[in-house]
């Protein structure tokens, strides 16, 4: 869909690109799942020593990041694929206007 | 992290079991990988709303795209200097942990008691014990105690330096300029590096991955960061090349076929052929390439993870990849390959590595080894371009400089290094060691020559003439190399013909045969089935003793 002032835009090519950053997403979560029980338990095996205690927490805060992140990505890629959905029912409602109002 | 806390007393180290740091720093490294993996997946969608999209939400849509993209690419190397530090600290653990029980039973076998909060006391009908053994058992015991304080406080700082930051920002400018030049002196470049703040280091390894992961003097877990960088970003500059190959080719190819004169013909096939030529370049580097990242990605058995030290696409191409941390462990084996050795070969030299891997546990099953695969030189392309010592030369100084880095960057007390080259590996080893090789033993494997008339000759941390080493099969044609040893072999090899013509040549292509009583070095056996390139097969005995000498079991090397 080409506009002249400038609006140029493939739906399809847009929701497919929102599908993949919202898959890209997904999966840095689960990775986060996966990694958290490992990560929780690092200092199971040496209590006393600070240097695991301080790698759970840092561990804890990395999992926040990373969640943030990954809800990030999950969120760009929603909004990708809202906006060609936008995109494409404005143009759909376009058409049913102008159809309504052109008549040969 | 904490502030200050107490460190670790005697029944801490006692009590410490590295199995759950060593998870969970796989863990860290499979979560570096996925956050690297999507910052990869990002790339293609956001290029791809790019080229489709144009107007007002486009522009605010891929510029959060971008700023997203590049916080989610500066996440992983920080998670892979946590897997580091979390190796770091179970491998120290579990040391610590094996000195203190050693000591508690060396105490118990002299009649001392020390119980679990180190205290040393005399026990039972030892009462008598003279001061002075009382006194070392207990500095034995504040030993451990400062090991571990000392191992703590590391660590702690290190996971300090690689905290997640706030705002997604990690980035600190560091001029480039301030960067030491590729090939600087390796104890330079190391101080330089660890006066650097952690932002700065981050910044550093995102922007300029080729810089950093080049350095020797740079921690090897460091370089790697980098170079997996430069990894990714080699994958995505040959696949575009292969891209725009492939639709040159479908030209050249319609080119050829509607040419009517002779000499556009002419010219088509020409071009044709070039593009043809390039094609089978490119993508036999893109398949080492993807054996590499296989390599690289997620831990190996026993928790030994491969480290991408150097990688060079331009020319032949170049990579050096240590099975194990170098930095970390008790030996080091770094291998150097031969004539026709290039970056679409690795698989070859890989498989190798991991055999002397697999033979250096066998040989040593309670220490830790870091195998290396030191293609960081252009090898010579053929047995005729092998007999010119340019390619040595040229790969002595960069050698060199990665012996010392070795020496520099190792977290303890510096590695046993043992370096193996085979064919003319061996020749660019003896190069650089007569100007000086940071090694403890060298050992030479089918040898066209050492560039050395002697092992005295040869400058290595170790004697020389105990800690030279060299083997070449009987059935080695490499042997021709040698006149005098040609002479001497067996008579398939040295028929009158070729005796006659031997005769009219220089002594050895590359100096002295090491495998010559007369060089001084120590001799050891391979199967007469070796020829040149079975040294490493499943049984050469040559194989069991590379791993013995690498281990430092020299009395059992099969001589």
């Amino acid at each position: 869909m080409r506009t002249p002032d400038g609006v140029r835009v493939s739906p399809a090519r847009l929701r497919a690109a929102g599908g993949e950053l919202r898959r890209a997403g997904r999966e840095l979560a689960d990775g986060l799942r996966r990694a958290g029980q490992p990560l929780a338990g690092a200092a199971s095996g040496c209590p006393g020593w600070v240097a695991a205690a301080d790698a759970v927490e840092a561990a804890r805060a990395w999992r926040d990041l990373l969640d943030d992140l990954a809800g990030q990505v999950d969120t760009l890629g929603r909004a990708f694929a809202t906006a060609a959905d936008g995109y494409a029912s404005c143009d759909e409602r376009a058409a049913e206007r102008t159809g309504g109002v052109v008549r040969w | 992290v904490n502030g200050p806390a107490a460190p670790p007393g005697f029944r801490q180290v006692l009590g410490f079991q590295g199995g759950p740091l060593r998870l969970a720093a796989d863990a860290w490294g499979a979560l570096a990988d996925q956050a690297r993996r999507c910052a990869d997946a990002m790339v293609a969608p956001v290029r791809s709303a790019e080229e489709s999209w144009d107007g007002l939400a486009a522009r605010v849509a891929v510029r959060r795209a971008g700023r997203l993209h590049r916080t989610v690419d500066t996440t992983w190397p920080p998670l892979r200097s946590l897997q580091e530090a979390l190796g770091t600290l179970a491998d120290g653990g579990d040391r610590l942990r094996g000195q203190a029980w050693d000591l508690v039973s060396r105490a118990r076998a002299a009649g001392v008691s020390i119980d679990l909060d180190g205290r040393v006391t005399p026990a039972g009908a030892a009462l008598d014990l003279a001061g002075a053994a009382m006194a070392a058992f207990r500095r034995e015991v504040s030993d451990v105690l400062a090991g571990a304080a000392r191992l703590d406080q590391q660590v702690r700082l290190r996971l300090a330096d690689h905290a997640p930051w706030t705002g997604g920002r990690s980035r600190a400018f560091v001029a480039r300029a301030s960067v030491p030049a590729p090939g600087s002196d390796p104890a330079l470049v190391h101080r330089w590096w660890s006066g650097l703040e952690p932002a700065g280091r981050r910044f550093l390894i995102m922007t300029h991955p080729g810089l950093v992961g080049g350095l020797h003097g740079v921690p090897v877990h460091v370089r790697d960061q980098a170079n997996r960088i430069g990894l990714a970003r080699a994958r995505q500059r040959l696949g575009d090349r292969l891209a725009d190959l492939v639709r040159r080719g479908r030209e050249v190819t319609r080119d050829r076929e509607r040419a009517r004169l002779p000499l556009t013909l002419r010219r088509a096939q020409v071009a044709e052929l070039a593009v043809a030529g390039e094609r089978r370049a490119v993508e036999g580097k893109l398949a080492a390439l993807d054996l590499l990242e296989r390599e690289l990605s997620g831990p190996a058995p026993g928790h030994r993870r491969s480290y991408l030290l150097e990688l060079d696409t331009s020319g032949d191409g170049q990579v050096v990849l240590a099975l194990g941390n170098p930095d970390r462990s008790d030996h080091v084996l770094a291998y150097v390959p031969g004539a026709g050795s290039a970056l679409p070969g690795l698989a070859s030299g890989l498989d190798r590595t991991r055999r002397m891997a697999g033979d250096t546990a066998a040989a040593a099953p309670h220490e830790s080894t870091a195998v290396v695969y030191w293609l960081g030189y252009d090898a010579p392309d053929s047995l005729v371009d092998a007999t010119s010592s340019r390619y040595a030369g040229a790969a002595a100084g960069d050698l060199r400089r990665f012996s010392e880095g070795l020496r520099t960057t190792h977290t303890g007390e510096g590695a046993h290094t043992t370096f193996v080259g085979h064919s003319y590996g061996s020749t660019v080893i003896g190069r650089t060691a007569v100007g000086g090789l940071r090694a403890d033993d060298v050992v030479f494997v089918g040898s066209p020559g050492a560039a050395a008339g002697s092992a005295t000759e040869l400058d290595i941390d170790g004697d020389p003439t105990r800690h030279v080493w060299s083997t070449t099969a009987l059935s080695d044609p490499v042997r021709l190399a040698s006149r005098r040893a040609a002479m001497a072999g067996p008579p398939a090899l040295t028929s009158p013909w070729l005796r006659a013509v031997l005769a009219h040549l220089p002594d050895q292509v590359h100096g002295r045969d090491p495998s010559h009583p007369d060089f001084g070095g120590r001799v050891f056996d391979a199967d007469l089935s070796s020829g040149h390139s079975g040294y490493w097969d499943r049984g050469n005995t040559a194989r069991v003793s590379i791993a013995r000498i690498a281990v430092g079991r020299y009395g059992d090397v099969h001589r």
